[in-house]
Order: C-alpha cells, then structure tokens, then sequence
C-alpha cells in the first residue's frame, strides 16, 4: 500500500560560487517521497548529501527548482514562512553539534515546543515520555557536554520528535560515532520515527544503515540515482 | 617552521578583519587620547615656558617691588651712584585689544639700551623688519609686535593698533615688527607688545615706577657677594629674587591640572588595554584546537606564546601608530580647550602650534606597545598551556573560567581594601590619591566577573518569565563564556562609572560653585573693568570714580575690593583687600573661626583671612601666622579664619582695605559692589553710573545675577576639556563593548544556525543577541552605579581636595544615575546590532557550516 | 674734526647693540655694512639723513662759557673728549681715553609724562693703555639722557654716564675730576684748564665737506695739567702728566667718498701743541677739507690747511683679531713750520674692539722745531680700517 508522496522534489540545481568558477552540488534533481517513508540518502563525503537535505528543510534555498512539502510550495514562500514551516514540520537531526550548549537536555528537547509556543503540560509529558524512549531521563538536567556523544544524538533524536513533525531530516547522524553506538542509536532512529509514523530522510556514507531503509536513493555527480532496496 | 607559524597567525588575524580591526581602533583609541592630552600639555607648556624665557631672558635675579611696583629712583640710584652694571629696568601689565574676540596683550616697556645682555630677542628685530628704533624710544606710544601677532591683528608696520589699559581706551603705533617664523623655537614675543619703557610707564599708568630690574649676577661666591651688597644696599621693600622662583611657582599651580588630566588620558588607555586584552583573549580561544594540533606537531610552548605575544605587539603597533596620528589632530583640537582653562585658571598664554616633542611621541609608543605585552600576556600564556591535540572542551573550559572568576573576584576585594587604605591614609599626596583611585578601578574591575555571575543569576528567573526561552536562553549564554563575557562587561562598567563619577564630581563642583556664589554675590551691581586678564593684578578703576559712584543717588552703601598679588622668594601670593560694607560679612562663610571674633580683628586689628586652598596647601589654621611682603618690608599677620571661596585654586588671602593701605602704598581699587536702595531700580542706577563713570574709561556694570551666570560660564569652560575627555573615555569604552560582544556574538554562528535550522525566526534570533548585549549591557550598568559613586566621591574629597584644596558636597542626583544606566544599555544594545543584523540576514545553511 | 660720521657710526652701532648684540662688529665682519660705502643704514634707522629739526653749524658763532662747556641739544651729536698722557713718579707711563658722546635720535625736547621718554642717547669710551704691563683696556656705556642716569649740566664742564663722570666742583670751573671705572680699571684724575680755549677751523667753525652746514663747532682745551691715580687690578698709582679735551657739536655728516680719519694730537716738549685730522678719501688720498692747529706756548692758534701738512706712513700694524692693518709710525712735517716729527706708539694694541672699531692710542713722539730737537706725547686716532672696507674698496 503506498501513500501518496508529500515531498515533491523539481528540478532541483544546486550551484556554488567558487570564485570564477561554478561548482554545481546538485542538478535537474527530481524525486517524490512518501509519508511515513524511510529514505536513504547514500553518497560519498562532499557529494551533495547535506545539500539536499539543507533545500528540502529550507535552510537553504535551490538556484533553481522546487521543493513542494505537503503541497507547501517551500522555496517560493518567504524566509518568515520557512522558518514556521520548518518549525512546525521538521525535525533536525545533525552529525555535529545538534544540542544548545547553554540549556540542559530537557530544555533542549522542549525547544522546539517552545518555539512552537505548544507549551501546554500534555505536549510536555508526551514530550517527557520521550526521555523514557531514550533512557535518558535520570540526565534530565544535565548540559550536553556532560553526555557521551551517543547519549547527545539520542537526544537530538527526541529533540527531532517532540513537536511532532511531518518529516525528520538526519544527516550523518551516525557519522560521529563508534559503530556500536551508531547502531543503537539507528535503531532508535528507526523504531521512534517508524513508531510515530514519520517519514525519514536520512543522508550517509555508509551502507551499513540500508538495512533499515525503505528506499535507497544514490547522490552521484550532482544526480539522485534510485537503488532497489534489499529487504 | 617559525615563517609559518606568523603566515598561520597574519591570516588568521586578516580573516576576523572585525575584530583585529576594533582591536586595532580600540588601542588606537586609547594612545590618541593619551598623545592628545600629553601634546596640548606640552605645548601649552613649551608656550609658556618660551614665553617666559623670551620676557625673562638671561636675567638671574629681579628687584621686584609691591603691588604698585619699584620706585624708578632705585634703579636710577643703583645704576649712577652704585655704578651696577648689568641691570634692566621693566614695566609690563596687559592691555586688551578689543574686537570678536578681543585679545589680551602682555605690555612690555623696556630699556633698548640696556636689554642686549638680557633679551635675545633684540637680534630678531633686525635689519630686515628695519625698525625704527629711535622712533620707538623718543616717540610716544610707539611699539613692536611679532609679526604672527600682527597678522592675526590685521596690522602692517606704521599701522595703529587701538587698545584699551584699565578700560581707557589708547592708539598706538606699530613701528617694526618681529620676524615671523623663528625656527629655532628661542623666543616667543607672540601676544607680546614692546615699547620702550617710557611709552609702557604712560599707558600703563606707572609713572616712577617699575615692574622689576632685572639682574644678571654672576654664580658662585661672586654671585653671593653681589647679592648681599645688593639686599644692603636696597630699602627694605624691594626684594632680590632668582628668576626661577617666579616661572616655578607659576608652573606648580597647573601641576595638578595636568596630573589630573594625565590621569584621565591614561583611564582612556586602561580601557583600551581591556580591549586587547578581550580580543587576544578571543583570538586564543578561537584557536584553541589549531593550538593543539601546532603543539602535537611539535611547536614548543614558547612558540605558540611568542606567536600570540607578537600578533597582540603587531595589532598594538598598528594601533598605537593610527593613535599617533589621530592623536597628534585630536591634540590640536583640545589645544584649544587646555590654553581655554589654563587662560581661565592660571596665567595668560596663546599656544600658536601643536609642539610634538620626539620624545612625547616614543613614551606614547612605550605605553601603546606596554599596554598591549600587558594586555596580551595572559591569553598568550592561556595559549601555551594548551595541551596538545586535545580540545579541551567548552565546559571544561569555561568550568576554569569559573575558577577564575572566584581567584579574581577575592584579589579583586584585597585591591578594593588596598585602595580604600590608601585613600583613607591622613596624606596631602596627590599621587597616592591617583594610585588609590586607579586600585580601586581596578579592584572593581577584578569582582566584576563574580558579580556580572551573581546578577544574571540574579536576573535569570526573572528574564526567563518575560521572555521565554529566548530569555534563557540569553541569559545562560552570557553566563555560559564568562572568560568573553565579563572582559566586555568589565571595559563597559569602568568606563560608565568613570563617566558617571566624573558627571558626578562635575555636577557636584558646580553646585558647590553656584552656592557659594548664591552667598557671596550680595551687592545689587558690581563695577569692574571688562575683559579682566587671568593673572593679577588687575586693572585699576579711576580713584575718582570710586568716589563718584559711592555718592551717587540710590546707592545705599558699597564695598570695594583690591586683588593683587605679591611676589616674593617664597612665591606668588592672592591677596585681596576688601573694604566691605556689613552688608557684605554674611557672604563669608567659615570653615574655621568664629565669624563674632573674626570681624573685629579683620577690621581693626590687621588680621587677615585665609582661602581654604591658601590654607590646604600652607596647612595653616586661625591664628597661624602668615609673613607677607609689605612695602615696609616683611611682616606677619595672624589669620583670623578660613573662610570658603572658590575663585583661585592657589588660595588668596583677604585683608581689610584699612590693612592694605597701611602696609601697602597702592590705591587702586578692582572692583566695587554696590548695594541699592530697594526702592530703586536697578536698571535705571546702572544708567546713573554709566554716566558717572562716562566715555573716558569703560567700565562694566553688571547686576549680581550676571556675575553668577559669567562666573558659571568660565565654570563650565574650565571643565569643558574634562567634559570632553569624559565623553572619550566614554567611545573608547563603546568601541570594547561593540568589539568584544560583536566578537562573541559572531562566533556563535554554528549555534545560532543550529537554532535557526530547527526553527528560530529572523526576529526572534534578533531578540536573542540584543537581549544577551542588553543583559550584559543591564549588568555592566548595575555595576556602574556603584563604582561611579566610589570613584566620584574619591575624585570629589581626594583627588579634587589635593589637586586644588577645595572641600564641596557630593551631589549625587537620580538622573546622572539613569543618564549612566542608560549609557551602558545603549552602548551594549547598539553592539549587538551588527551581529544580529548579520546573523538574521545569513541562511542558516552557511551558518552551519562556518568553522 | 672729522668725527661727525665717526659718532653716528658709533651712536647707530650702539643703538643697535642695544638691539643687537655685537651688531657693529659682525655686521662690519661680515662686510654686510662697512664704513665707506653704506654705514648710513644704521645710522639711518636711527638718526637718518634726515636733519631736519637740527640747528646745523652754518657760521660763526661767539662762544661762551661756562655755556658752551655744556650740551647743545639743538644739534645732532656731541662729544666731550678727554685723552691724556700720564706717569708715575717712578716713571711708569699710562695713557687714557675718556669720552662722552651725546646723540639726538631726534630734534626737539619730546613732551612725555614719562621721564623716562628723552632724544638723547649718551654714549662713553673709556680706555687705559698700560705700558709696562702691556695691556691695553676699553670699555663702553651707553645710557638714554633722562632720569639722571646720563646727562650734561650748562653750567659747568659736567657731563656724567651712570658712575662714569666729569665734573667740576661747586665754586670753579677746573679742574674738573674725570672718574671711571669698569672691570680691573679705574681713573681718577683732576684736570687744570692750563692754556685758555683754542678755536679750532676759522673761529671754532670746522668745515668738514662742500656744503653749506657740513661742519661743526670745535674747541680744545691742547694742555691740561693732570694729577690724579690709576687703578689697575687692585693696585693704585698716583700719576701726573697732561691731557687734551675735545669739544665739538654738529649736524650734518661728512661727504659719501670719506672713509676715515687720522687724528693727531701731540703736546710738544717746547709748550706747542698741534692737532691735525687727514680725512681719508676712497681712492686713499687725502680730503682737501683736512685741516689742522698749531697753538702756541702762549695759546694763540695757527690754522693748518690741509696742504700744510705732510704724513707718511712708516710703518703698520696687523690687529691679532682678523689682521685689520693700522698705521703705526708716522712722519709729520709742517714745512711752513719747520716741523718735523716721528710718531710712534707706545703700545702697538690699542685697538677698541667696541661696537665700533677704531685705533685710539698714546703716541711718543721725537723731533725738531726750527732744527731744536723736540719731543712729546700725544693722542692719535685711526678710523676706517677695518679689513672688510679695504676689501671693499678695492
């Protein structure tokens, strides 16, 4: 049964100014993903992953093409209304530095709560719960730079979930850790998202997370190449 | 390896362009004030100081008379029947120039004849200018001028320049002229007109008298022997003193002005020390793992601390060399401004050009270059220590800085205690003053780190409730990089507070001012001469006048007063006469004595009153004695009170008009207050005596209320260079702040974008830094407050009390307080403008990946 | 005699020493100004050209005295001249200069409050020539003739500057006591009137270029009996000997092509004095306005032409300062007289490095009158060498 794709990606042209000379990361990208989705983005160091995923989240705008979430036209709205969009709908999930230094691991998880002023003690609780989820709730209080880097991207994980957003975006989320700890926070990644039916979007190097993957998409000279997935 | 390791560091510097650039401005800043102050001092001085010697020239000693001068006949008697050689006779006083704005001239009727051993600058009226020297001895009101003061005179030679002595108004006739330009710097006659000595005697009204004869005597025991022949050869009045005494003496009264004013520059290079200080400590920071990597490939500890120890030298060369040069314009503008309160306060002196001694320029390079090692020296041995390959992480860090904050609040305490002793040590020194007030800045400064901690703290629950997480999140940050942090916060307090302690002592100053004022301006209207000349003695009102006046109809009573001074050995002194009316005695008011008693002795048993400067500087007391120079030789008098005036930071001493005249053979009267019949108008009594004192000498007649506003002008002009120097400190402080919070908010990019990413808007990231500015704005300003009330109340009863021996209130009013709170808000919140602007105009994607 | 431009030299260069230091000297040095071709610009600035105002000597006049012993400020410039040869009972000679100048900056009495505001400028030289020790001293004041510092009385032959002085007692006219003192030296000497007035010129009228007025009045007291001491660094003499007192008062200065003047001044062992100036002109001949006197042990005055009298020059004297060559040794004849004398010096430095610089100096003189051998001592004066003129003229 596949649902009908909420991300639409046109003619996505991603070029740089080096200077005098162009450095194009992404052209004529199409593709469509559906919700509830676990994709793969696979490609080498520098291939145009990150760039990808920073257009379909909107931190950064395509030279040319499009980016329609959820019908939401993304890169023809204004920056204002990205930012809401991005607030409401989309979790984050970074290989470095995901967590505010300055606020403690409940704070940060609240955060996006917070920004979307939904506040209200059930939003909170469910968010709490979460901590649960990660086992992470006796650290509660405690500043990022107390936790092991795995402990830090569960709870960027949590963070990425608490507002309950459409689409969850992780680049190397794994990329900083030792292979062990990618694996269990992987399989956090895939059972929380997967258990709160969220489609996933999660850019890598390594083929070892295909597993867990639904599609498999391959960035290579700027084009996105669909594999089949091998269940 | 080494040419690397400057490549690495010069482009490291070249890509923060804002922060080596504010860094750069801010020790510029900082050295400009420093040169600016120190080259308008030195001109000024140099000014004076060649002005002096020009007038002074070789003589050793001068036979200086009393008020009214030397008796010509003692020149005449030591030159004929002594046959002593080497003798000028001199009159001198000033003149005025009127016109917008009139001029005050130094009149100096000497003898040609005799001045060739003497005054060098004879030689420089020479075959060029052509003078007619005949003309200048046999014809009346004749004179010379410089050339450059010619020219900004508007006269050419056998032009007539039009003056006015003592108000009465006079024509003479310039017949040569000084060369301009004298290269050489030997001589100034600049504000100076030369005539012979008859011409001078005329104009100035000193017919058989003199000023002074100059002497040339020989060192030694030959010297001495001159000397003693010469005292037993002179009347008991006159007195034989060394010329230096009178140069010395008036050069000690600006001493303390300029401390003052070098201490304030410096205050403007302390807080330009701070802000090397913050930026070198950024640029460590900032580098902290490129450090670690350096040292794993083998760079020593010495390296890494040189490297930084000469990128702080380089931005400090740079610096000091732009403080120079701006230093060197900004000099010529407060040229003005110093000449302004030294005219006011002390002497006459026109300073034509800025001097810039070579010497001036190096010390200031020294301090630039000093301050900036000083600065640096601490984030540098913070760049050595870092242990190689690792990144010591952020928390581990600013967990030291914690540490570091606790060490220095307590050093911080000590220094306060070691302030507060020194200010409280029973001592006139104003050295110790200036040392005590500078710990206790500094002592502020080392609790400020603990204390901006305890406030935010403090603040936290409260920011957090009104703003949200943003609040916190501001509120955490500032908290979260102390070591940047409380440097900004630090730099800012100091200069607020010495912006509010110097508003507070200003303020106070002139309410004290105005008080006094208030109480001794009794008289409905007062009678001097207009454009009075700094130095005393001043003009002298036709006796006859003074007569007139007191019959006139409407005037119930009237007082006169007599300012002179008299030189001896032992220096300058005030002296004012007063025959007062009784109306006149409430306007006193004592410090010391007790006004029943003292009245009677002023009055009829020859006591006098003693300025409370006069008796600050001379430590005396009711009933010490004072030995003044009579024209009957030398005397004491028993001081009868202290009483407050606060017309001359040298002090005065005030006699009856009865005293005056019985040891003293001058008559003349400087002003008169007159009180009217109060069913008379003013107005119509000033026309009265306008008429009375008629065309033939100008005279001023103003109402009491003019007199206190004129004298409140001169006030505030006197303190316009303090004011100026305030505001300085005040940009030098706002450029730190901008720098140091610019810096950390700038990097801070990544966590910025980071919040940006998962849904921070442009404005509330805006929100964001201005309120982490604001706070630290909010912090810097609460700290002020208190700090600006300390150092005010030092510089009001230590700093001020031994500069210039006056006591006043502390006036502290709310809204110096909110003007400082508001200063420091600002200040901050405008530094957060750049960062914010930048920070919410990037896409958050860059911001990512900076670093 | 020829010292009408001789004292507005020394006025103009004292003047500006009062303005300038050492003025005359560098300025005559460095060849800026000299004597024969522009001296007037000082003199200029000072008194000018211009002699408006001033009674100039245009005829004769009766003199009268003790009047005429006094000032004339009617006229430019003045002198009181005193020179004089003494010695010590032991036979140590000296000789002395002492002379007051008076110079009017401008005619007229100026109306001043002041009593400080005076035209007239004293000046005075005082030299001592020491033969024995081989030293010769001169000094020089300058003072404004007002308040009593410098002045001339009318009615006596008292003229002062500050403690530099002649003056004649209460009750007579002479002697006169001339008293100085500067520096290692002192005079103080009284000085018998001897022989009465001599007239000099035609009636005390002295011509000293074409032009109406370009003369002046001149006397000379040629033989004045002088007893008195001398002080040299501490140590008095008492000396006698005789001295010479020139007085003369003029406007008008001498003709451009006079660059100097020698004067002779020589009192015979057989009681005749004569006195004769040789106005040099550019070209080093001899001003025919030169002129001279022959006076008599009886004190009458025989005019000398200029013609009447012949110099020749034996020998010079190089001044150790830049080598300023002087005349040292003279042949005089007066042909008409039977004259016939050699001068020497007694001393050859006696150069006054003042703010002008001449030759004052005591001379010796031997001879014969008549075919009588004769002998004496005198005064000469030699103005208008100075190096730089020469060099100039040339």
């Amino acid at each position: 049964m596949r649902k009908p794709a909420i991300i639409k990606l046109r003619n996505l042209t991603k070029v740089y100014q080096e200077g005098e000379r162009e450095h194009i990361v992404l052209r004529e990208v199409n593709a469509e993903f559906n919700e509830g989705e676990l994709i793969v983005l696979l490609g080498r160091s520098g291939s145009g992953k990150s760039t990808l995923l920073n257009l379909i989240s909107g931190i950064d705008v395509p030279t040319t093409g499009e980016v329609i979430i959820n019908s939401t036209p993304l890169t023809r709205i204004s920056e204002q209304a990205r930012t809401l969009f991005r607030r409401r709908h989309i979790g984050f999930i970074f290989q470095f530095f995901n967590l505010i230094p300055t606020l403690t691991v409940e704070e940060n998880l609240l955060l996006p709560l917070e920004l979307n002023v939904r506040n209200n003690a059930e939003e909170v609780e469910k968010a709490l719960h979460l901590l649960d989820e990660i086992g992470l709730r006796d650290r509660a209080g405690s500043y990022p730079d107390r936790l092991s880097g795995g402990e830090q991207q569960r709870v960027a994980i949590a963070r990425a979930l608490t507002h309950d957003p459409l689409l969850i975006l992780a680049d190397e989320p794994t990329g900083n850790l030792d292979l062990e700890t990618g694996h269990d926070v992987l399989d956090l990644l895939d059972r929380l998202t997967r258990q709160a039916g969220k489609t996933l979007i999660m850019g890598t190097h390594s083929r070892e997370v295909v597993g867990i993957a639904d599609r498999i998409l391959t960035i290579r000279s700027g084009q996105l190449m669909e594999e089949e997935a091998t269940p | 390896m080494n040419r690397i390791l400057w490549r690495a560091s010069l482009r490291h510097l070249l890509t923060h362009p804002w922060q080596t650039g504010l860094a750069v401005l801010g020790i510029a800043l900082g050295v400009a004030v420093v040169v600016s102050i120190n080259l308008a001092e030195v001109s000024a001085k140099r000014a004076f100081a060649l002005s002096i010697e020009t007038v002074i020239g070789k003589a050793t000693h001068q036979i200086i008379g009393g008020p009214s001068g030397l008796d010509e006949a003692i020149y005449v008697q030591l030159r004929v029947e002594e046959g002593w050689k080497s003798a000028a006779p001199v009159v001198e006083g000033y003149v005025y120039v009127p016109g917008d704005p009139g001029r005050t001239l130094k009149l100096l009727g000497v003898d040609p004849f005799e001045e060739s051993p003497f005054r060098t600058y004879w030689q420089h009226f020479g075959r060029d200018s052509a003078i007619d020297m005949a003309t200048l001895v046999t014809e009346p009101n004749t004179a010379l001028l410089s050339a450059i003061t010619a020219k900004q005179l508007g006269l050419k030679r056998g032009d007539t320049l039009k003056l006015r002595v003592d108000g009465e108004p006079y024509a003479v006739r310039i017949v040569g002229l000084s060369p301009s330009g004298n290269s050489k710097g030997k001589f100034s006659l600049d504000d100076v007109l030369l005539t012979d000595i008859s011409t001078a005697q005329t104009l100035l009204g000193m017919l058989g008298r003199l000023s002074r004869v100059d002497l040339i005597l020989p060192t030694g025991q030959q010297g001495s022997a001159q000397l003693e022949r010469l005292r037993a050869l002179l009347p008991p009045a006159p007195e034989v003193i060394p010329t230096g005494v009178h140069t010395e003496t008036i050069q000690q009264m600006t001493r303390a002005f300029h401390t003052n004013l070098t201490a304030l520059s410096l205050l403007a290079l302390l807080v330009g020390m701070f802000l090397i200080y913050n930026t070198m400590t950024f640029l460590v920071v900032q580098r902290r793992e490129l450090i670690g990597n350096l040292r794993a490939l083998g760079v020593t500890r010495r390296q890494i601390f040189k490297t930084i120890l000469v990128e702080a030298l380089s931005i400090g060369l740079v610096g000091t060399l732009c403080g120079l040069l701006f230093g060197m314009l900004l000099g010529e503008g407060l040229l003005g401004l110093v000449t302004q309160t030294i005219n006011d306060l002390y002497f006459a002196v026109t300073v034509r050009q800025l001097a810039v001694p070579p010497l001036a320029l190096a010390l200031a390079v020294l301090l630039g270059l000093g301050v900036t090692a000083l600065a640096a020296f601490v984030p540098a041995n913070e760049a050595a220590i870092v242990p190689p390959r690792v990144a010591m992480s952020r928390s581990l860090f600013e967990t030291k800085a914690h540490h570091w904050v606790r060490r220095s609040a307590l050093s911080g305490v000590l220094v306060i205690a070691f302030a507060t002793a020194t200010l409280l040590l029973p001592s006139n020194s104003l050295g110790l003053g200036l040392i005590g007030l500078f710990a206790l800045v500094l002592g502020a400064t080392l609790i400020t780190p603990a204390a901006t901690v305890a406030l935010v703290r403090l603040c936290q629950p409260a920011v957090s409730r009104v703003f949200g997480l943003i609040g916190r999140l501001a509120a955490r940050s500032v908290l979260a990089s102390l070591s940047r942090t409380t440097v900004a916060v630090a730099a800012l307090m100091v200069a607020v507070s010495a912006v509010l302690s110097i508003g507070i002592m200003i303020g106070s100053f002139r309410l004290s001012v105005a008080e006094w004022l208030d109480s001794v301006v009794r008289a409905d209207l007062y009678v001097s001469l207009p454009h009075p000349v700094a130095s005393p003695p001043e003009g002298t009102l036709a006796p006859a006048l003074v007569e007139r006046i007191g019959a006139a109809p409407g005037v119930v009573d009237w007082s006169t007063v007599r300012r002179t001074r008299i030189d001896s050995e032992r220096g300058i002194t005030e002296i004012v006469a007063y025959k007062l009316s009784p109306h006149s005695h409430s306007g006193f008011r004592f410090k010391e004595g007790d006004p029943s008693a003292i009245w009677p002795a002023f009055e009829d048993q020859e006591a006098v009153l003693i300025s409370e400067p006069y008796a600050y500087r001379h430590g005396l007391g009711v009933n010490a004695l004072v030995r003044l120079r009579t024209d009957h030789g030398e005397r004491d008098f028993r001081v009868a009170g202290v009483y407050y005036d606060y017309g001359s930071d040298q002090g005065v001493i005030a006699m009856s008009r009865r005293t005056y005249e019985r040891n003293w053979t001058d008559r003349g009267v400087s002003g008169i207050g007159i009180y009217l019949d109060p069913d008379t108008a003013p107005k119509e009594i000033e026309e009265v005596l306008h008429r009375i004192a008629g065309p033939h000498q100008e005279v001023q007649i103003v109402s009491n209320r003019a007199i206190r506003e004129a004298s409140l002008e001169v006030f505030d002009r006197t303190f316009a260079i303090t004011e100026v120097l305030r505001l300085l400190a005040a940009v030098v402080a706002f450029i730190g702040v901008f720098s140091a919070l610019t810096a950390l908010e700038l990097e801070r990019a990544r966590e910025f974008g980071m919040l940006r990413a998962i849904g921070l808007t442009p404005r509330q990231l805006w929100g964001l830094i201005m309120s982490q500015t604001g706070l630290m704005g909010v912090a810097a300003g609460l700290l002020a407050l208190p700090v600006g009330v300390a150092l005010a109340v030092t510089l009001i009863y230590v700093i001020n009390q031994r500069s210039f021996g006056w006591t006043m209130d502390a006036y502290i009013s709310s809204g110096s307080l909110a003007q400082a709170m508001l200063l420091a808000v600002t200040a901050a919140v405008l530094a957060g403008i750049y960062p914010a602007f930048k920070m919410t105009r990037a896409r958050p994607a860059d911001m990512l990946r900076e670093e | 005699m020829a010292r009408q431009r001789f004292i507005l030299l020394i006025a103009a260069a004292l003047v500006s020493t009062g303005l300038i230091a050492g003025l005359a000297y560098s300025l005559w040095s460095l060849g800026d100004h000299n004597l024969a071709g522009e001296p007037h610009v000082i003199a200029d600035a000072l008194v000018g050209e211009n002699t408006s105002g001033f009674a100039q000597a245009t005829r004769t006049r009766p003199f009268s005295f003790p009047t005429d012993y006094g000032p004339h400020n009617a006229y430019q410039a003045e002198w009181w001249y005193f020179t004089g040869n003494v010695v010590t009972s032991l036979g140590r000679p000296f000789g002395f200069e002492l002379t007051f100048f008076r110079v009017a900056l401008a005619p007229g009495e100026p109306v001043d409050k002041s009593p400080w505001r005076t035209n007239q400028l004293y000046l005075a030289h005082f030299a001592l020539t020491d033969v024995d020790g081989e030293k010769f001293y001169a000094y020089e004041r300058v003072s404004r003739g007002a308040l009593g510092l410098a002045g001339a009385r009318s009615d006596s032959l008292t003229i002062w500057l500050e403690d530099w002085s002649v003056r004649s007692s209460e009750t007579r006219h002479f002697p006169v006591i001339l008293s100085a003192a500067e520096g290692n030296i002192a005079i103080e000497l009284s000085l018998e009137q001897g022989k009465p007035v001599v007239l000099n010129g035609y009636r005390g009228l002295s011509q000293k270029s074409s032009g109406p007025g370009n003369a002046s009045y001149y006397y000379s007291l040629t033989r004045m009996p002088t007893r008195g001491t001398v002080r040299i660094d501490g140590e008095t003499f008492a000396v006698v000997g005789t001295s010479w007192m020139d007085r003369e008062w003029s406007t008008s200065a001498l003709g451009p092509d006079q660059i100097g003047w020698d004067w002779f001044a020589l009192q015979m062992s057989d009681g005749q004095e004569i006195m004769f100036y040789r106005l040099r002109r550019q070209d080093g001949s001899t001003d025919p306005y030169s002129a001279g006197t022959l006076v008599t042990p009886s004190g009458a005055a025989l005019q000398l032409t200029h013609d009447a009298v012949q110099i020749e020059v034996l020998d010079y004297w190089k001044s150790p300062r830049d080598s300023t060559r002087y005349p040292a040794r003279w042949r005089i004849k007066v042909p008409i007289e039977r004259l016939e004398l050699e001068v020497r010096p007694i001393l050859a430095q006696q150069e006054l490095n003042l703010s002008v610089r001449y030759w004052e100096g005591a001379v010796e003189f031997a001879g014969t009158h008549a075919d009588e051998p004769i002998h004496g001592r005198g005064y000469v004066e030699l103005t208008g060498y100075d190096r730089h003129k020469a060099a100039n003229n040339r």
